[in-house]
């Protein structure tokens, strides 16, 4: 299996948990009805999907992403959907847009700029040059989670481990942090700027989908983490962690998890 | 769309698997044929397939996100796997065997299916179906009717659009014959279990036959439905011996798509 197929599935597998955090976060947004937006990074197009019905009938969306692999799938959502007719998808870098500028009233980029390791100043530049002045720019990302409840030096000692911090250190440069996205945003030039964030949660008893959707989270968070922690910690891990095991925590009764999505915007000036 | 736990849901379906199994060592394949998975769930009896097919492919199809997530790292260049609806099929002239495992009793216009999988085979291609028949689960159905019209779950199921089909053979045999595929045969099969336990019985309940029910409950109603359709299921099923019995029926399909049947 490739790497696109893998995030692939594992972003179809995840999506439970993302979907009502991302609509908390349109309908904290107030895109216009009707409106022309970019999705950059759009992945497998779930969010795309989200932002398409979010909008009505008269809106349209295109969905930008590197990955013809990932597009592909990209456009069998959006198929199933019902949307092909008001979503487009074409390949591309966001750093480096084809688009003209003002081709949009609005750009979002969710897991992508300022999330993934690249220098998110020429992708947030782009954003704004094709967006039209007034028009937002909005970026959000995973920021936070607390999944095993009752182990806290557990989850503590996991996340600091080199594969638990990696999609938060950005080069060690903290200005390069997402969190510090209030100081990209006024870089790249956009005025009027918010932070929210938004949390999602999932407790026992957990739907089927919500308990795949966990298991494939712990995987993405901590595939790796384990090899880092001391013996018994990791003895901890393999206990409660994996599907395998007896006392598989998505299986205990009072199970309880949350995590946040926080989410950066800013208007073009002019 | 029902959302089933691919990762609990391979253990808890090892019969239909099996099933699965006999019905592709059926198909007899040569080795070269491309074949159409409906309702590949999990991908493993596509998987299977592929395995069998050094000169050919096997594309899957399923409508659950989750489902094909799970069964996505098992592709490769001979196995595919696609988010579609099964009523959303759009294949022309493409597949010399169109398989199905149980699930075609999640599709409701049938009409449309067979038609659509005339399209999508090739002359002289093959379709074999088998699904839940007349007759499948009838404790499970009897609680589930009798839940949906208990005061406590009634305003839950007002929009709940009862998800099967599950056609008698002479019900089946006779939308097959004005599909336009050839050869037709349909055929019943008991299938009846006895669950081992009680414990058994319920992790079949719980995965995969609540799943479509559950998404029509508020998170906090769920426990409450789920305890009682457990409770009613060992009071229907349970046996002397500790043993739970369950009705499992299925219907067959055999059928070609003949070279001289193309019509313009």
């Amino acid at each position: 299996m490739s790497n696109a197929e893998d995030t692939v599935s594992m972003t179809f597998i995840s999506q439970p948990l993302r979907e009502p955090v991302f609509r908390s976060a349109l309908e904290a947004l107030e895109l216009p009805p009707g409106s022309r937006g970019l999705d950059a990074g759009c992945g497998v197009g779930l969010q795309t999907v989200l932002l398409a019905e979010y909008l009505g009938p008269a809106g349209c969306i295109t969905g930008l992403d590197m990955s013809t692999e990932v597009l592909a799938h990209a456009e069998m959502v959006t198929e199933k959907a019902g949307l092909s007719e008001r979503i487009v998808f074409c390949k591309g870098d966001v750093s480096r847009l084809s688009f003209e500028d003002n081709a949009f009233d609005w750009a979002w980029s969710a897991d992508c700029v300022g999330y993934i390791p690249a220098d998110p100043m020429p992708m947030l530049k782009e954003l704004a040059r094709v967006v039209k002045p007034g028009g937002t720019v909005v970026i959000l990302a995973w920021s936070s989670e607390r999944l095993l409840p009752g182990y806290p030096l557990l989850e503590a000692k996991l996340s600091a481990t080199t594969s638990g911090l990696a999609p938060f250190l950005r080069g060690n440069d903290p200005q390069r942090h997402f969190l510090c996205s209030l100081g990209s945003l006024h870089h790249a030039g956009l005025v009027d700027l918010t932070a929210r964030t938004f949390s999602g949660q999932a407790y026992a008893p957990l739907t089927e989908d919500m308990y795949n959707a966990l298991a494939v989270l712990f995987e993405m968070r901590w595939k790796g983490a384990e090899q880092e922690l001391e013996e018994k910690e990791r003895m901890e891990f393999l206990r409660l962690c994996h599907a395998e095991s007896e006392e598989f925590i998505l299986r205990r009764p009072d199970y309880y998890a949350f995590f946040t999505y926080s989410m950066f915007q800013g208007r073009v000036s002019g | 769309m029902h959302e089933f736990d691919g990762k609990k849901y391979e253990q808890a379906s090892a019969h239909q698997k099996e099933w699965g199994l006999k019905l592709i060592a059926e198909l007899e394949l040569k080795g070269n044929e491309r074949v159409l998975d409906l309702g590949c769930g999990d991908g493993v009896l596509s998987a299977q397939i592929a395995e069998l097919l050094p000169d050919g492919d096997v594309v899957g199809i399923d409508a659950s996100q989750g489902m094909i997530g799970v069964a996505l790292p098992k592709a490769k260049n001979s196995l595919r796997f696609m988010l579609m609806d099964i009523d959303d099929l759009k294949f022309t002239d493409e597949f010399d065997i169109v398989f199905s495992n149980a699930a075609l009793h999640w599709v409701k216009d049938h009409k449309r299916l067979l038609q659509n999988v005339n399209n999508a085979l090739r002359p002289n291609g093959r379709a074999r179906f088998n699904f839940a028949g007349e007759g499948n689960c009838v404790s499970f159905l009897k609680v589930i009717r009798e839940a949906m019209a208990d005061e406590r779950f009634v305003e839950y199921f007002a929009d709940f659009e009862w998800p099967w089909y599950t056609p008698s053979v002479d019900e089946y045999t006779a939308l097959c014959d004005s599909s336009g595929l050839q050869n037709v045969k349909v055929w019943g099969q008991n299938a009846d279990r006895y669950f081992p336990d009680k414990e058994t019985m319920i992790r079949w309940v719980d995965q995969p036959s609540l799943v479509p029910l559950l998404s029509y409950f508020p998170e906090e109603q769920r426990t409450l439905f789920r305890d009682y359709v457990v409770q009613r299921m060992i009071e229907e099923t349970l046996q002397d011996d500790g043993t739970c019995f369950e009705t499992f029926r299925r219907i067959n399909l055999s059928a070609e798509k003949l070279a001289e049947a193309i019509r313009e």
